[in-house]
């Protein structure tokens, strides 16, 4: 089998890997001729992680076949993290199954790290009928993730008309964040019911550090359901996280 | 659990206790929803035959009472129950013949929080879970909802109060992982979910 794949921005991976290590630890990346994908549940099962990206994203890719390539995310961050802005990227699989992370700019600089030999087990898409779909500026749902950071753990989205809420509070204190289309960060929202749902502030606080992967990103949920997070990658590719939600009993 | 120190106290599975003075089963809270789990007895310990009495402890304790709980609301224990000799790391072996005590101990006290303190605490409770060992820095502070001996638990790793010892930072961070448990107290009307049952067809 044959594996190469060059991208023109090293950075867009350095953020990609920094964020997916964050939440999993090994995974396989899938790579076929149409492209490249990765799915993968963190170890505490209530985040999942989807990410896809299109053969035509990439500046070369030269795929003859089904490759999995198991990366140990620790490792494979410290490497992306020497990638420079003005890097290109070139991922290859060797003939002795090791990855080989190379970066093209004032020199060509290669790594080579172990390739795991990973389950093959693919995960399915969670079953999920969202009633609220919005796109928003990610900075201003980063910030967000942070004011709400200050008093609780958990966060709570509700809809309001025509416009998203976000809410925490405990005995440390309370914080509101309304998006509305009026203040800028609401592009598009489409409720099909009043729905309410709390999620874990940890896991959205890991998961938006992929706001430096895209300006906008859509954010699907329902009550008491999971969160679908989605941040749309330059070439028609696509980063979904998945988050499960705080029952109230 | 009378019957679990019994033969905690004539153990002969490993080394340990040919040179141990006193095991250490734990104590505590047998109805407790929450059990701490460190990962051996130290000096103090060893001597006193109860779970963290030394400088760790009454640090433990500290935080304890700093959310308002005290030791008699929670059940104390370690991985290993006999000191391994100048408080080296425990041995795979140790934990392989030890842990069956441990197991025990969560099917009896059946808590549905769990701390574990230290990074051999939180490998050994992932591992029941069937989850690979994880740094301890990366996992501390998170909240695993796991599965664990048909017990449906709450995970929270935290820092082994003896690293705050030598290394004062890490307080704060122990701090700040107990102020979490305090919020996990106080959400028993909350049911969490794994996005599993999301996936299940």
């Amino acid at each position: 089998m044959t594996l190469k794949l060059i991208f023109s921005e090293a950075k867009q991976w350095k953020y990609l890997v920094d964020t997916l290590s964050r939440l999993i630890d090994e995974a396989s990346f899938i790579a076929t001729p149409e492209g490249l994908r990765l799915r993968a549940l963190d170890p505490s099962r209530i985040a999942m992680v989807d990410f896809v990206m299109p053969s035509e994203a990439f500046e070369e890719y030269l795929c003859d076949g089904e490759v999995r390539i198991g990366v140990n995310f620790d490792e494979f961050k410290k490497i992306m993290k020497r990638g420079s802005a003005k890097d290109k990227l070139e991922l290859e699989v060797s003939e002795e199954r090791r990855l080989k992370v190379r970066f093209r700019g004032r020199a060509v600089r290669t790594f080579s790290l172990p390739i795991l030999e990973l389950g093959a087990e693919e995960l399915p898409t969670p079953r999920i009928s969202f009633t609220v779909e919005a796109k928003l500026l990610s900075d201003a749902v980063k910030d967000a993730i942070k004011d709400a950071e200050i008093v609780s753990d958990y966060v709570k989205f509700e809809t309001g008309e025509e416009c998203l809420l976000m809410k925490a509070s405990s005995d440390r204190g309370s914080v509101e964040v309304e998006f509305t289309r009026d203040s800028g960060s609401l592009i598009e929202i489409d409720i099909k019911e009043p729905s309410y749902a709390a999620y874990s502030l940890d896991y959205l606080s890991d998961m938006m550090k992929a706001y430096q992967l895209s300006d906008i990103l859509t954010i699907e949920y329902a009550t008491n359901k999971p969160l679908a997070l989605t941040f749309d990658l330059p070439g028609g590719g696509r980063l979904t996280f998945y988050l499960a939600p705080r029952m109230e009993a | 659990m009378r019957q679990l120190t019994e033969e905690v106290v004539s153990c002969r599975k490993c080394s340990l206790w040919q040179s141990r003075r006193n095991p250490v089963v734990g104590e505590g809270n047998l109805n407790s929803m929450i059990m701490f789990i460190g990962e051996a007895p130290g000096y103090h310990e060893d001597i006193q035959g109860r779970p963290f009495v030394g400088a760790a402890g009454k640090l433990l304790t500290e935080l304890l009472h700093s959310i308002g709980l005290s030791r008699e609301d929670v059940y104390i224990t370690n991985v290993l129950k006999c000191r391994p000799p100048n408080n080296r790391d425990p041995r795979p072996e140790e934990i392989k013949a030890c842990s069956p005590y441990l197991d025990r101990q969560l099917l009896i006290i059946k808590p549905s929080i769990v701390v574990t303190l230290g990074r051999h605490a939180t490998s050994y409770i992932l591992s029941r879970a069937g989850l690979a060992p994880r740094n301890i820095s990366s996992v501390r502070g998170k909240i695993f909802r796991l599965n664990v001996l048909g017990l449906s638990i709450t995970l929270l790793p935290t820092y082994h109060p003896a690293a705050a010892l030598y290394r004062p930072p890490l307080r704060t961070k122990l701090e700040e992982d107990f102020n979490k448990l305090k919020s996990l107290m106080h959400e028993r009307g909350r049911r969490s979910v794994s996005l599993e049952d999301f996936l299940k067809s």
